[in-house]
Order: structure tokens, then C-alpha cells, then sequence
């Protein structure tokens, strides 16, 4: 044996070395696995955090913080009072047994009376039976009579004032259920997940912050006589009853086992799924797959729903409520198997309640530290003893609050920074007028003599809070909070050598990477206590099971999915002859939807297989393959008449109910699809440019009423620029070419025209669309709106251009991912031209998103017809706009081009209003053979203008000229001119002439 | 035919009918379409030498700004990149033989990596906020005061490309240059400085350039083809096609304009033709600058 292994070092050679290492790695892998890490129970204290001692307030709000409303009042003040109120004090609209759907739950209970807060009636109590004037805990029985999607919002007054700036937006909880127990499995035997309904119920709740920043509920300072206004927000509710009431604080964990001392710990194990949430308080919280054998729900070849998704989960309120049976009554240990990626290095939180209440202090903001992996956590104090919890026999509920309370503090104190930055900075632009140049010497000490002394108390205090945060990270250099130290260094740089800072702006206030952005992106970070769950695990002193799976177990699984994805590719492209084939341009998630609603309820006899189109261009390379599907849905509204005009696409004038069908839309929005004779698509969905502007901004710099005109525009533009600010104009979004989206508002706002009427020019060189031109360059040579902006939502939150015209895609980003915006922004219709003739302002601006289409190799084409008629009718488009929204979440708001569908939409009132009245001027560039080249011409107009300072008429020449030249070209390429010479009309359909293409072709 | 094959003739078989099918065809295909008038839908019609005339007379784009784009393109980084492959393989070729490999490979790699590291690296290097490195670089020592649009701005994006481009030229004509250098026989060195040989340049110029022609050649070629190739720097610099002001358009990016914004297929044919033809009668003179008389 000796004698072998001596040879075999004498013989090392490089191959030997390198052969044998790899093994020893392969084998050190193998047996490291199995001493992965499985419990994350590591104790984190949040004293220190919590007890911080800077407490600042940004001067931001327009009412002092509840925080420090409440600490200007003497404490001593609660009291008890009479816990009922009579009829008489209250003032509203009183609702009979007749109201709407509700009658049934109506007349199952026994209030008196029932008040509806709806957006022209609110709700006034005279408090005239208070005997003395004291603090007071509320709380409200309601009941929420409109069924959208985003959290029910009201307003609370005394005598006419919000007491403090939380009071004028508060939240009533609203509780989600799955529509039934078990997930429903698709066509390929994937989970979906089961639609949420909105209970329908009498809900009670004290009146607290939704944002999870408050660990009590508010107080109210009343006084006898006052007069309490409950009002709308943003949704309908019946309120039935105001009462005080009392708030027991939780006790202290020794108490509560003083309680308990007598009851038993068992030694059982109870596990739940993540997936069997038996309550959310919002919809938006959802199932993802997490491909792991060892979870409780796994398939190897399907797709089981068994993890909430973390990013759904992260809102500060946000609630999840377990059921729990255990067969005998006593203590338990609480585990739960997550994983937190979010945060780096700083944990999350989540208040736990049991059966409803905070069992005792400490389960108030319980952490949980950051893991790349799933790791299982059991609650322990800090003597790393587990926490108990007292369970009854048989079901119990086990809630998880999102909370973050713990960073609310430092939140504050970054927000109290950001906000000083700012007004240093807007103060010190007024002084210099803006100029950064850095060779000009200013003496800012003389000026601002507390500049110093500013920037290094700011300093000071995000050292101390950087120390108060340590406390909580799990390294000692939290990469999260990384950017304070970058920041603290910046600061005293700046600090140092205080009179360039001018020349500093981009690096203090201005920047994407200046210190105020990345103290707001930290702000916005540590908002969001994501955490990914995958099961709770109530148990005694047993092992847990792993958090993973073994290391044989993942390879035999993941090589057996390896094979499996070769033949099972659900939605894939499929070329049955005998079914309806309809590619969709959506995400898969859209499609599980639309398939299973038309497995349901669709009344065609031909089967109709949706696959997921891989990419548009595919469909032009598959209609050359002569494997084109029946019906393309979802693809860009420019791609039907690319189609038409070589043939490829079905004229759907040709069918019957076509003038039905088409009277669903907006009529601008058909522009792009009509041809010749012809009309080649429908519209699937519908964008909008609108203005959004934030209410707190232009009101604390006295912009009163929010820009109606381009006129308006422009004088508001200099008390804007006077404070730093700006105006957001989507030309600055598009960074090379400006399309079409972004400059046809100048053009048709003015009366002008892209093509002229023969449609063989282009009309861009009309007196009209002069002006426009001259609009569209004189806003940033002139006037200095920003020339590119990378991303508006994010300068509309940091509030740098805090008024704006954005589309859908900024809707949805304020509507979902902006809570601290929440109630701080509206919309407003887009800017336009006043027309003194019809004494309206002409608002014209695209609406072109995606659309719906037949193709020509289509063997079925009336039942292709007949599909789309079905697809694109109000009901079916309604019932989808709201099974996405409750499936899904507030992200997956459903646009439908179908106007009736989406009047149906659940969304704030004036939000639809706002849409729907610049639905009234609907309208999308045409098309004509060669007008990509207009396009671009116009774009290259816009950048020899502006960047290189040529006269409009000069440039819009050139642009004329070589746009003509493509047009003619192209008119010759599709027929319509020969030599130069026009043998057939080209019509051009406008705003104008397009009911031309609203009728059937039988009806001519 | 098949009678006279003996049997070894069998075993280029696969090779050449690989070769017909995705070389041959599609080449031949490419110049049938040249001649046709094919919208990416209906069928191709044929229309002579329509499209050449209208290259030549009436695209103002590709005289104007394609064609002396793609020339200034290919003559500096061809010839540039051309000559650093040689010196890197000359350099690399006196290492000893453990870190010449790594050395190998890491030089190798970004030819490889082509598209994930533009997105990960360039573009972010690149970028026109004030979180590109270059621009945070740049910002931080006060050498300018606002973010310059690299990736935007038409007189910096022709540069950039270069850049790029020259990073990742180190491709296969690059290792067939250590090869080459790696195997010239020692020997003859010796009997050079034992005839009076002086210097290393002497060395490389009357031994090692002569020795290694078949390497040179074929590392030339890769470069003229690869460097007129190359097409959609540019795009995925910039983001959009075509370029801002056509600064970056190549004759790549004409083809896609043409083949798939304007689906006109015929012409974008008629266009790669003429791209085929320009790369071949480089490599011919390649051939006759470089290759072996023999």
C-alpha cells in the first residue's frame, strides 16, 4: 500500500494533479452540502435601532407627523367615554335596505342606520355628548361597497382640518379570499392561481397607519362639540357605527408565560403551505413556483404555485393570515421557512399575530435577516431560547404583517436630509441662477454662512444612524447602506471646500447618483420588506426538515426537467390543423388566463390553442412559411397595415357584426389599421398621454391651476425653473429617434396633417405644423425643458420634475410601485391647443398600443372573426380587466381598447375620468407606404433645431424633401405611382374620414 | 462521379454537405434575391438589376454615411486589429507556457463574450447618466460638469465602436498567430544569429514574420471578414436602428434596416451581395500581399 502511493507521487505528472484535484473538489462539494446551513437564528436586537435619539421631520408635510402631533399633548389626557353615539349626531347619506347588492347583508344586522361615503357626500359626527375634552382611540364599523382591487382610502377632520398628516389618508382594510379551496389546473396541468374575491362582510377596525410605520393605533384630540368628517378618497364605503374604544398594548413575553404557566408544550409538528393563505388584506400579494423538491407543493414536470412572491409582498400593512390546526391546546414554537434577497445584509420585519392580536410584545416587528436561500427561522429571544406561542384546540389564525416600523425612524431622518438638500440647493441655484460653471468663483460661505455647519450636522447624523443600523446587519459593512458612507463622504467634500459646490450640483442634489438620490433610493429600499415564504411550521422540540433538498435529490430532479423541457412546452407554438390558432404577443400569466376563460365560456365549435408568440418579427417569417396562425393578438398597432398592404392580412369589413364590433373602439384609434378599402385590425388595448402632476409640489411653490394649454405650459414654466424644478415633455424619453408617439401631438393639436391630401406628400411643411414644429423645439431651446430624461417616474418621485405628461406604463408604476406618493399625485388631460372657433382646447395625442389581427393563410377565417368579436366584446374584456387585477395585482391593469369594458374597470373615479375625457381625442398617426420615413425625418428635424440651432422652416425643407422622395418611392414600389406619375388615388384616413371605414363592406 | 470516389473520399461528405446547405445556398439564394423585388410576405418578383441601379443612383444614406462609415470602421480596426493580434501572440509566445495560457484564454475571451459583456460592461461603462462609469470617472475629477452622451451623441459613438471592437478583435486569427509563432522551428534562430542576426526586430522581421505566411494570411482574413461583419455594435451601443444620424450605421445595419423596418428583402439581398463582394476582393488582396507564392 505504501509502495503504491509513493509510486503514485513519484509519477505526479500536470494531468495526475489537475484529475485528482477535481475529484477531491467534486467529493468536498458533495460532503459540504450536506452540512449546509438550515437554521438563520441568529437574534437581532432592534433596541438600539429603535431607542435612535435623532428624530427629525422633514418640512416636507403640510401637517406635523402624528409622531410629533402626539408628543406636543400631554399624555394624561385619554379618558373613557360613552362607547356609543346616537343617531342623531351623525350627518350623511343614509342608506335604506335597498341599497345596491347589499340588501341581504344589510338586513342581517341590526344597525339602525347605514351611511354611505361616496365622492359628493361625506360623513359628519357632532360629538355634542362629549363631557370633556381628551384623547381618544376610534374605531369604525364599515362595510366596502365597491370591489377594486386598490386599498380603500378615506380621509378623517376635525372641525374641518386633518389633525395630522397621516389623518388625510387612511386605509380600511379590505380581506381577499380565494374564490374557491383548491388551484385550478390549466389545459397543460400547471396550478393557477384561483381568483380573490373582495368578502362582502361588516368589518371593524381601530384606526391605525396602513403603513406599517406605527406600532399603536392613532389618538384623536376631541373636544365636546367638535365635529368629526369622515370622507372619499378614492372608493366607495357604508359606514355603520363610530365608537371609542380602548387599546390594550401587548404584554411583555414574561407575562404572557405567567398567563400560560399551565399550559403544555407538545412535541408535534403542524405544517402549512405558504399557498393556503386563508385571508390577504390585498390581492396583490402572490403564489410563485419555486422549483425545489424539497417544498411541500412540487411537481417535477408541473408548475406548482407553492411560494409567496416577495415582491408582492413588501408594502408596509400588507397582511397574510394563515390558518392553523393543531389537535391540542398549548405552546408552540413558531418557524417559517422564507427567504429575504432584498435587503442586503439588513433584515425585514413582520408583526405576527395569533387569533387576530399581538400575542405579546416581541412578536411586534420579528425579523427576519437577509438569505439568498431558503433557510428555516425559529423565533428566539435572546438568550436563544424559542418563543412560544399559545395555540387552541383546533384551528387557529397566524397573520404575518409587513411592517417597518423598526427603519420608520431612520426613514424620517433621511427624508428630514434629502428635504435640507434640497432647499440649500434651490436656494443656492437662486443665488448663482443654476451656473455650474466650475472656473467662476463664488463665495458661498459669505452668502449662506450655515452652509458648513449644515452639511456636517447632516453628516453627524447619518454617522449615528449608520451606527444604529450595524446594530441590525448582518455584516459589519451592510452593502445596503453602503451609499451613506459614500454619501458622508461626499458631504464632506463638499463640506471641505464649500464654494464649489455650484459646480457640484450633479454630485449633491441634481444627479442620478447625487447624494440626495441615493439617500431617496435607500429611503424607497428600506421601505420595502420583501420576504419570500414557503411555509409555517408550528412545532415543539422536534427537528425541522430541511430547508433544501439533498444534493442527489437536485441533480436526479433537475436532469429529469432537463429531459422533460424538450416535450413539454405548454403554449409553445403548435400548428394543429384543426384547431383555431391564435399567437399571443402577452405574458404567459395573461395567457393562462385568456385560455382557461376560453376553455369556459367561449361558444365556438373549433378548438382555439393560444401559444405565446416568441417575438412579432416571427410572425412575418411564419407567414412566409405558410405556417401563420389564424389570429395574432397583441402585436403592435403598426404591424396589421405593414401586413395589409402586402396582402397578408383579412380585410374585416368583409364580416357580419363588423359595425357592432368596431363601435367599440375609439375611433382615433382605427386610423392605423385602415387601407384602401379595407380595415385590417382591431385594437386590443388603448394607451394615453396624460399630465401628472404632484399636488404637494406645485401647491407649496404656488402653482395654482395645472396647465390646460401649451400656453399655460409656458407660463408656468419659469416659477418652476425658478425653484430647480421642470416640466416633463415625452419628446426627452426617446433618446435616438423620436417616434411617432412623441411628435404627432404638435402636428395634429395645430390642424396640421403628417400626409397631404393625395397622400402622396407628406404635409409636414403646412403653416400649421410650423407652429407645432416651432412648439415642439422652442420648449427646449427656448423655454429649457429637460432634453432627456431617462426615466420620468423616478424624477416625478424624487420630485425634480414634479409635473409631466406619461402614459400608461407611468400610471401603473405611480398606481403599484410609489407608496410614499400615495394621495400626493393626480392627472390631469394633456395639454393642448385652445381653439377659439369651437372655444375647446384640441388635445390630440396617440393612443396606439397593441392590436388584434386576421391572417390572410387562415383556412378558418369566420371563426377567427367570430373569436375576435367575442374577445373584443365588453363582457368578456371586463370579466379579464378584473380577473387579472385580483389574480394578479394593481401591476397587471388591463387598458382595453374596448371603451363600454373599460368604463367597467375597477379605478379611482377621477382617474377614469381623466382617461376617458383625452379618449375624446384619440388619435394615431396613419400609415401610408413610406411613413417610417416621416418619422424620421421629423426627428431629424427636431435634433437639427435644437442641437444645431437651424431655422424650423429650414429644416422642416429638408425633412419634406427627403420624406417625399421615400413616399414616392414607396408608391411606386406598392403601384400607385408609375414613372413618377400618380395612376391611382392613395386616401389617407384622418380623424376626419375614417367613419368612411366604419361600415360593412355589404352596406356600401 | 460517385465510381471514381476511392474510399477515404467519403469522409468530406459531411463536410461538404454542410457546407452546401448553410454556406452554398444560402449565398446563392442571397444573389437570386438580389435580382427579385420580395417584401418578406408575398412571393419574389424578379426585377433585374433594379435594386443595384437604385444602390448606386438613389441611396443617399448608404454613399453618404454607410459606405464611408463602414470603410473607416474596417480600416482601423482591420489593420489595428490585425497588428496587435500579432504583437500579443509575439509577446505571449515568450512567456513561459503556464501563464501564456491564461494569459491566452483571458485575451481570447471577450471575442467570445461578445453580447453579454456589451450589455453588462460597455453600455454601463458608457452610460449618458451620471452613473456611467466613465461619466462618474470623469464627473469626480471635475473634468466635466454634465454627463456626456457617449452612446447618443453622433460624434462620440463612430469612436466607441472602435474601442469595443478593438478589445474584442483578439479572435481566432489571433490563436492561429501563437500557433504559428509557437511552432517555428528554434533551430532556425540559432543558425540566424550564428549568420550574424543582431536584434529581436531583425529576428521577427527575417524570421518569424517569413516563417509563420499560412498564420498571417488566415489571421488577416478573419480580420477583413469579421471587421466587415461586424454590424451590430453600433445598434446595441446605441439602442436603436438606425443609429442617431446614422453615426454608427454599417453595412450591416443597412441590410436590417432595409430587411426588417422597410421589409424590403430584395434590396437588403442586393445590398449583402455587394458586401460579399467587397469582403472577397479584400481577401484577395490579402491573398496576393500575403500569400505563398506556391
Amino acid at each position: 500500500m505504501k509502495k503504491r502511493l509513493k509510486i503514485w507521487f513519484q509519477f505526479l505528472s500536470v494531468k495526475k494533479i489537475i484529475g485528482s484535484s477535481i475529484i477531491l473538489m467534486l467529493v468536498l462539494f458533495v460532503v459540504l452540502s450536506f452540512f449546509q446551513r438550515q437554521k438563520l437564528d441568529d437574534v437581532v436586537n432592534t433596541s438600539t435601532l429603535l431607542a435612535s435619539e435623532t428624530q427629525l421631520t422633514s418640512s416636507q408635510y403640510n401637517l406635523p407627523l402624528y409622531r410629533n402631533w402626539i408628543d406636543n399633548i400631554d399624555a394624561n389626557l385619554i379618558t373613557q367615554l360613552p362607547s356609543s353615539f346616537d343617531a342623531n349626531q351623525y350627518q350623511g347619506q343614509i342608506i335604506g335596505d335597498d341599497f345596491l347588492a347589499y340588501s341581504e347583508i344589510l338586513k342581517n344586522d341590526d344597525f339602525d342606520q347605514v351611511y354611505l361615503v361616496d365622492f359628493e357626500q361625506e360623513l359628519n359626527i357632532s360629538l355634542n355628548h362629549i363631557t370633556q375634552a381628551g384623547l381618544y382611540y376610534i374605531d369604525i364599523e364599515y362595510l366596502l361597497a365597491d370591489n377594486n382591487v386598490d386599498a380603500v382610502q378615506y380621509q378623517i377632520e376635525i372641525n374641518g382640518e386633518s389633525p395630522f398628516y397621516e389623518a388625510q389618508t387612511l386605509i380600511l382594510p379590505s380581506s381577499w379570499v380565494f374564490e374557491q379551496d383548491t388551484f385550478t389546473l390549466d389545459r397543460y396541468d400547471n396550478d393557477i392561481q384561483p381568483r380573490s374575491i373582495k368578502e362582502i362582510k361588516w368589518q371593524n377596525t381601530i384606526i391605525q397607519d396602513y403603513k406599517g410605520m406605527y406600532n399603536e393605533p392613532f389618538l384623536f384630540y376631541l373636544e365636546p362639540n367638535d365635529v368629526m368628517t369622515i370622507s372619499y378618497v378614492n372608493s366607495r364605503f357604508l359606514v355603520a357605527e363610530i365608537n371609542f374604544t380602548e387599546y390594550e398594548a401587548p404584554t411583555t413575553y414574561e407575562a404572557f408565560l405567567n398567563r400560560h404557566s399551565n399550559a403544555t408544550k407538545h412535541d408535534t409538528m403542524v405544517q402549512v403551505s405558504a399557498r393556503d393563505m386563508a385571508v390577504r388584506n390585498d390581492p396583490s400579494i402572490r403564489l410563485r413556483v419555486e422549483q425545489d423538491p424539497s417544498n411541500l407543493y412540487y411537481s417535477t414536470q408541473q408548475l406548482r404555485l407553492n411560494t409567496i412572491f416577495g415582491d408582492s409582498w413588501e408594502s408596509g400593512g400588507q397582511t397574510i393570515t394563515y390558518d392553523v390546526e393543531v389537535e391540542e391546546a398549548g405552546l408552540y414554537q413558531l418557524s417559517f421557512k422564507y427567504r429575504q434577497y432584498l435587503l442586503k445584509d439588513l433584515p425585514v420585519f413582520r408583526n405576527i399575530k395569533i387569533n387576530g392580536a399581538l400575542p405579546y410584545e416581541e412578536m411586534q416587528g420579528v425579523s427576519f435577516p437577509h438569505t439568498m436561500s431558503f433557510i428555516n427561522r425559529t423565533l428566539l429571544n435572546e438568550n436563544d431560547e424559542p418563543y412560544y406561542v399559545y395555540l387552541n384546540a383546533g384551528v387557529n389564525t397566524i397573520s404575518l404583517e409587513s411592517t417597518s416600523q423598526p427603519y420608520a425612524q431612520t426613514i424620517e431622518n433621511l427624508k428630514f436630509i434629502m428635504n435640507e438638500i434640497q432647499e440649500l440647493s434651490l436656494a443656492i441655484k437662486r443665488y448663482t441662477s443654476g451656473a455650474t460653471d466650475r472656473y467662476r468663483d463664488w463665495d458661498i460661505e459669505l452668502y449662506f454662512p450655515n452652509a458648513v455647519s449644515d452639511i456636517r450636522s447632516w453628516v453627524e447624523i447619518l454617522e449615528a444612524m449608520y451606527d444604529d443600523l450595524l446594530s441590525v446587519a448582518s455584516s459589519s459593512n451592510p452593502s445596503e447602506i453602503a451609499n451613506m458612507v459614500v454619501s458622508i463622504n461626499r458631504l464632506n467634500d463638499i463640506a471641505n471646500d464649500i464654494n464649489s459646490l455650484p459646480s457640484k450640483m450633479v454630485q449633491f442634489s441634481d444627479g442620478d447618483s447625487s447624494v440626495n438620490q441615493m439617500l431617496g433610493q435607500m429611503v424607497s429600499q428600506l421601505m420595502r420588506s420583501n420576504l419570500e415564504l414557503e411555509r409555517i411550521i408550528v412545532h415543539g422540540e422536534v427537528s425541522l426538515p430541511r430547508p433544501y433538498a439533498t444534493i442527489f435529490t437536485s441533480i436526479f430532479e433537475g436532469s429529469k426537467r432537463l429531459v422533460l423541457s424538450f416535450i413539454n412546452n405548454p403554449y409553445s407554438v403548435n400548428n394543429s390543423d384543426e384547431d383555431l390558432n391564435v399567437w399571443v404577443n402577452y405574458p404567459r400569466q395573461y395567457i393562462e388566463i385568456m385560455q382557461i376563460m376560453i376553455d369556459q365560456s367561449f361558444p365556438g365549435d373549433r378548438k382555439v390553442t393560444l401559444s405565446q408568440m416568441p417575438d412579432q418579427n416571427k410572425l412575418i417569417l411564419s407567414n412566409t412559411s405558410g405556417k401563420s396562425p389564424d389570429v395574432a393578438i397583441g402585436v403592435d398597432h403598426w404591424i396589421p397595415y405593414e401586413f395589409s398592404i402586402r396582402g397578408a392580412a383579412v380585410d374585416l369589413r368583409q364580416f357580419e357584426g363588423y359595425e357592432e364590433v368596431v363601435s367599440r373602439f375609439s375611433k382615433g384609434a382605427l386610423i392605423p389599421y385602415a387601407f384602401e378599402e379595407g380595415m385590417y385590425g382591431l385594437p386590443s388595448t388603448q394607451n394615453f398621454w396624460v399630465t401628472f402632476y404632484r399636488n404637494d409640489i406645485l401647491n407649496s411653490i404656488g402653482v395654482e391651476t395645472i396647465p390646460n394649454t401649451w400656453d399655460d405650459v409656458i407660463d408656468a414654466l419659469p416659477l418652476l425653473q425658478s425653484y430647480g424644478l421642470n416640466y416633463f415633455v415625452p419628446l426627452a424619453q426617446f433618446s435616438g429617434l423620436k417616434p411617432f408617439v412623441a411628435t404627432i401631438p404638435y402636428v395634429y393639436q395645430f390642424g396640421g396633417n403628417l400626409y397631404t391630401e393625395s397622400g402622396m406628400q407628406t404635409g409636414i411643411n403646412s403653416t400649421e405644423t410650423l407652429e407645432g414644429m416651432e412648439l415642439m423645439s422652442e420648449l427646449f431651446t427656448l423655454y429649457n425643458v429637460p432634453k432627456f430624461v431617462g426615466n420620468f417616474f423616478n424624477s416625478f418621485r424624487y420630485g425634480t420634475l414634479p409635473i409631466g405628461i406619461g402614459d400608461l406604463a407611468t400610471y401603473i408604476l405611480l398606481n403599484s410601485a410609489a407608496d410614499e406618493l400615495d394621495g400626493l399625485w393626480s392627472m390631469a388631460p394633456h395639454p393642448g391647443v385652445y381653439d377659439p372657433e369651437t372655444d375647446t382646447v384640441n388635445r390630440y395625442a396617440s393612443v396606439g398600443a397593441q392590436s388584434n389581427m386576421i391572417l390572410s393563410q387562415s383556412t378558418y377565417q369566420d371563426e377567427a372573426w367570430a373569436f375576435l368579436d367575442w374577445w373584443s366584446s365588453t363582457e368578456v374584456q371586463a370579466e379579464f380587466a378584473l380577473t387579472l387585477l385580483s389574480t394578479y395585482g394593481k401591476q397587471y391593469f388591463w387598458n382595453t381598447a374596448n371603451l363600454e369594458a373599460f368604463n367597467l374597470i375597477p379605478m379611482p373615479r377621477q382617474h377614469k375620468e381623466v382617461i376617458q375625457a383625452q379618449w375624446e381625442y384619440a388619435i394615431e398617426a396613419p400609415r401610408i407606404p413610406g411613413s417610417y420615413m416621416v418619422e424620421r425625418e421629423m426627428s431629424n428635424a427636431w435634433t437639427n433645431i435644437v442641437f444645431n440651432g437651424v431655422n424650423p422652416r429650414q429644416a422642416l425643407d429638408e425633412a419634406v424633401r427627403i420624406a417625399n422622395r421615400e413616399i414616392l418611392y414607396k408608391m411606386a414600389e406598392f403601384g400607385y405611382v408609375v414613372n413618377g406619375e400618380p395612376i391611382k388615388d392613395y386616401v389617407v384616413p384622418t380623424i376626419d374620414n375614417i367613419d368612411d371605414w366604419l361600415k360593412e363592406h355589404a352596406y356600401d | 462521379m460517385i465510381k471514381r470516389m476511392n474510399g477515404p473520399a467519403w469522409f468530406i461528405v459531411p463536410y461538404w454537405s454542410l457546407f452546401l446547405i448553410f454556406i452554398i445556398l444560402p449565398v446563392i439564394a442571397a444573389i437570386y434575391l438580389s435580382f427579385t423585388y420580395f417584401n418578406a410576405i408575398q412571393t419574389p418578383r424578379f426585377v433585374g438589376i433594379n435594386n443595384y441601379i437604385e444602390l448606386i443612383t438613389t441611396d443617399t444614406v448608404f454613399m453618404q454615411y454607410v459606405l464611408s462609415n463602414t470603410l473607416r470602421f474596417a480600416l482601423i480596426v482591420g489593420p489595428f486589429g490585425y497588428i496587435m493580434a500579432f504583437l500579443l501572440a509575439w509577446m505571449l509566445a515568450q512567456v513561459p507556457a503556464v501563464p501564456r495560457t491564461i494569459l491566452a484564454i483571458i485575451l481570447y475571451s471577450p471575442s467570445l463574450t461578445m453580447g453579454v459583456a456589451m450589455a453588462a460592461m460597455w453600455r454601463i461603462i458608457f452610460s449618458g447618466d451620471a452613473n456611467g462609469y466613465l461619466n462618474a470617472i470623469l464627473l469626480s475629477n471635475n473634468l466635466i460638469l454634465e454627463p456626456l452622451q457617449f452612446l447618443q451623441s453622433p460624434e462620440y459613438l463612430m469612436t466607441i465602436m472602435i474601442v469595443v471592437s478593438l478589445w474584442s478583435s483578439m479572435g481566432v486569427g489571433f490563436l492561429a498567430m501563437l500557433a504559428g509563432v509557437l511552432n517555428i522551428d528554434q533551430t532556425l534562430y540559432e543558425a540566424a544569429y550564428v549568420d550574424g542576426l543582431k536584434n529581436r526586430t531583425q529576428e521577427i522581421l527575417y524570421i518569424t514574420l517569413p516563417s509563420m505566411k499560412p498564420q498571417l494570411l488566415f489571421g488577416a482574413v478573419m480580420a477583413v471578414v469579421s471587421t466587415f461583419q461586424a454590424g451590430m455594435i453600433g445598434v446595441q451601443l446605441a439602442g436603436s436602428n438606425p443609429t442617431p444620424q446614422y453615426a454608427g450605421q454599417l453595412i450591416v445595419n443597412h441590410i436590417e434596416d432595409f430587411g426588417f423596418i422597410r421589409y424590403m428583402m430584395g434590396y437588403a439581398a442586393a445590398v449583402s451581395v455587394v458586401l460579399l463582394i467587397i469582403v472577397y476582393a479584400i481577401s484577395k488582396v490579402t491573398f496576393k500581399v500575403l500569400g505563398d507564392k506556391s
